[in-house]
């Protein structure tokens, strides 16, 4: 096989660095885990341990020596964590969650990504070393007081046969029987019984497996533990062997013919790997790329169909051809929520992160926190997942920081001494919303109207509902904190974070109680490429309103119109007057008719607020693909996008916060304009 | 009397060099006068990379060529005896003299 040498190692190093990433968060949300009080139990440890040596074994291949030399001394803490010999203590998971960082960190200089604080991390491996027996005297560190019970000693056939393309894949088997090696007496012997000849030996194939025995471990699970990075990468069995010390235990099993324990144990191992990559990975599973193929496929049939009916076409065959349409709609909405489906990532990659977080903030602001994770599996586009990571950091710096009280203050207020800040992620109505709750103070609205008044926001006479006081939180530069922390105060307030939200078409409010706590709810699009939208027309004009801004339509009724001071013109619904907005004005355009009477009023609700949009006719409900205004023209208030129709006709997708931004004019109390 | 090839191993005898190290091989097995490999320099050796000189090795042996290994590293020597290959290349033995 002839492949580029560099674009192979190319691919081997981005497989590695992706792959590390990944064991840099098992062990970081492990140790977390564990932190918080889980039990260190053995699976715990070994996927620690785990995912360190296999960044020890990939940084070895790569030649990254520094990280070798870190993994490395994580990896012997580690060990002698799993095998009794050293606790793992408060100290050592703290040690070694610094050790994460500071891998990461060399794992991105070893990318390119900037240099990680050499002293730091010296400094650290010393650390670590520290934490590791005194050489000589081994057992004298065990907490236990009980004497180490003398190691018995297993024996075991082992077959390893590498598939021919393993190496590709950057596995070497020098690092495996250089690990097995470790566990005591290995007798593998090497069979190249299918090896070519010289001149037909295509390079890269391996033609080599090994065969033999070792004497060492009582369990299987540490033989197990060093195939465990290529178990899909060869054809692996162990076989126990029945020995005079083991031969209690073994008497009901044949020692020939007993079944090999990995390649049964390796089944449901390989696919709870299977599962856990497709839920830590950007790769795209197998089942839907197949789902792809199915559909594709059904197209291709459709498509053969309706060319048959066009070949020998006769009206009475219109029924058919209605029917592959039909069918043809049917295949293409699968494929595209399909094609959707590829990009979309399960939370879990932004919700990740917090437990790590939450514990060193919460360590550094003196404070207990529960941190309570529910629906990580809902999935959502990759692009907006990226780019909701920073907001909901910033949220929940908030909430610990300036939500939840301190101790003291929490057992004043006769409230559990352990504060709860929970995050929660689930799908309604064709929207993802994550609700960030914490159990704290509640936002105090006298003190934010206080801020607001001293920082001239709002007039000192004002009366300004709850609502409206919560919603000065958004307004530029707003902060409540009496002093600028660490945590939170980064001159960074919550209108950098609706903005970002408002730039993935969402929304953010906040519900609040004195005393109760605080939620902030952030609603998303699935995705950002494709909408439900109401096509609406005003004069010539065709404009699409995103279906989950829409609250209702209805014919206008004259007597509920209500003329405000000056223009600005309200309409009562039931017992609410509602701002009215005609969309004419707005865009410049004109409408069928001015008369209100003649048109529609569409109730919309944006960023919380709503408005009536005064519009000459509804038409259809379809799903858009959105085209960026920005990219292809210029940025356009109001107007978040726009589409192609099926006539060929461009129709131009509100904005209906910005829309309602727009008719109130940027002196709104509490309200931006599109920045 | 036909001088010996020498073949120089390459410092990663890895899967990024077996292909490209692969014809220089069969080229040398040309040789008239034996082959000395010089291994010296081989600072990375991985399964694949042994398993080309272990081909090669056997070639020499089916087509009678003479061939000695010379002053093999440490690190390709070490790799060897993991994988079993120490004996299967003689590459110890092979030091001392020609085969």
């Amino acid at each position: 096989m002839a492949i580029d040498n560099e674009a192979l190692m190319e691919q081997l190093r981005a497989v590695f660095y992706q792959e590390a990433q990944e064991g840099l968060d098992i062990m970081e949300s492990g140790l977390v885990a564990i932190d918080s009080g889980e039990p260190a139990t053995a699976d715990a440890i070994n996927a620690i341990f785990r995912a360190v040596h296999s960044i020890k074994g990939g940084s070895g291949t790569f030649g990254f020596s520094q990280l070798i030399d870190f993994a490395h001394a994580m990896e012997t803490l580690l060990d002698d964590v799993r095998s009794d010999k050293l606790p793992l203590d408060p100290p050592r998971v703290d040690a070694l969650l610094r050790g994460v960082d500071q891998l990461r960190g060399m794992l991105g200089a070893a990318f390119g990504e900037g240099e990680p604080d050499a002293a730091v991390g010296k400094k650290l491996l010393a650390e670590i070393e520290s934490l590791l027996p005194a050489a000589g005297a081994p057992a004298a560190r065990v907490p236990a007081a009980e004497p180490e019970p003398e190691p018995t000693e297993g024996a075991w056939h082992i077959d390893f046969a590498p598939y021919p393309d393993m190496m590709l894949t950057g596995n070497d088997p020098v690092y495996i029987l250089r690990e097995l090696r470790t566990l005591g007496t290995c007798t593998l012997k090497v069979k190249f019984d299918e090896l070519p000849g010289l001149v037909d030996l295509d390079p890269e194939q391996v033609h080599m497996k090994w065969v033999g025995e070792l004497h060492g471990p009582a369990t299987e699970q540490p033989i197990k533990e060093a195939f465990a990075w290529i178990e899909d990468e060869a054809a692996i069995t162990i076989t126990p062997i029945e020995t005079a010390a083991s031969s209690e235990e073994a008497t009901t099993v044949d020692s020939v013919e007993s079944p090999p324990i990995v390649s049964a144990v390796a089944t449901p191992s390989k696919a709870s790997k299977a599962a856990a990559r497709e839920n830590s990975s950007i790769r795209v599973g197998i089942d839907k790329v197949d789902a792809l193929i199915n559909i594709v496929g059904e197209i291709v049939i459709t498509q053969s169909m309706l060319g048959q009916i066009e070949k020998d076409f006769e009206i009475s065959r219109l029924d058919k051809l209605r029917d592959g349409l039909a069918q043809l709609a049917r295949s293409t909405r699968e494929l595209q929520e399909s094609v959707m489906r590829i990009r979309m990532l399960p939370i879990s990659f932004v919700f990740n992160r917090f437990p790590r977080m939450v514990r060193d903030l919460s360590k550094q602001l003196g404070k207990t926190v529960n941190l309570v994770l529910t629906g990580e599996g809902t999935e959502l586009d990759k692009t907006v997942l990226e780019r909701i990571a920073d907001p909901l950091v910033h949220i929940v710096r908030n909430s610990l920081d300036h939500g939840l009280e301190s101790t003291a203050g929490r057992i004043a207020a006769g409230k559990p001494e352990v504060g709860t800040i929970k995050l929660d992620a689930f799908h309604q109505g064709g929207n993802i919303h994550i609700r960030i709750t914490d159990d704290g103070a509640g936002l105090n609205t006298k003190k934010i109207l206080e801020k607001a008044v001293s920082k001239g926001i709002v007039e000192p006479d004002a009366d300004l509902s709850k609502d409206e006081v919560v919603e000065l939180l958004f307004a530029p530069g707003f902060s409540t904190a009496d002093k600028i922390s660490e945590v939170s105060g980064r001159g960074v307030g919550l209108d950098v974070v609706r903005r970002n939200v408002k730039a993935l078409s969402g929304s953010i409010d906040i519900q609040s109680e004195e005393g109760v706590g605080t939620t902030f709810t952030i609603r998303l699009p699935l995705t950002l490429a494709i909408l439900d939208g109401q096509l609406v027309k005003v004069g010539d004009n065709i404009y699409i309103v995103p279906l989950t801004s829409i609250i209702e339509s209805q014919q206008a009724r004259p007597e509920a119109l209500f003329r405000m001071g000056g223009s600005a013109e309200v309409y009562r619904l039931r017992d609410e007057y509602i701002p009215v907005l005609r969309l004419y004005e707005t865009f410049g355009v004109e409408p069928e008719s001015v008369d209100i009477e003649k048109g529609l009023l569409m109730v919309v609700e944006g960023d919380g607020r709503r408005a009536c949009l005064l519009v000459d006719d509804l038409l259809n409900q379809q799903q858009v693909v959105i085209k960026s205004l920005e990219t292809n023209f210029q940025r356009v208030d109001g107007v978040s996008g726009a589409t192609i129709l099926g006539d060929g006709r461009v129709a131009l997708i509100l904005d209906v916060s910005g829309v309602i931004d727009l008719a109130h004019g940027p002196q709104a109390l509490g309200r931006r304009t599109a920045a | 009397m036909p001088t010996e090839c020498e073949v120089t191993l390459p410092t990663h005898l890895d899967i990024a060099s077996v292909t490209e190290f692969k014809p220089v091989l069969l080229e040398a097995l040309n040789s008239e006068g034996g082959i000395v490999v010089q291994a010296a320099s081989v600072a990375r050796a991985d399964a694949i990379g042994l398993q080309l000189l272990l081909a090669f090795k056997l070639e020499t042996q089916r087509r009678g060529v003479a061939m000695r290994w010379q002053e093999p590293s440490d690190v390709l020597v070490e790799a060897a005896q993991l994988i079993d290959l120490e004996q299967h290349l003689a590459l110890t033995a092979d030091v001392s003299g020609a085969e």
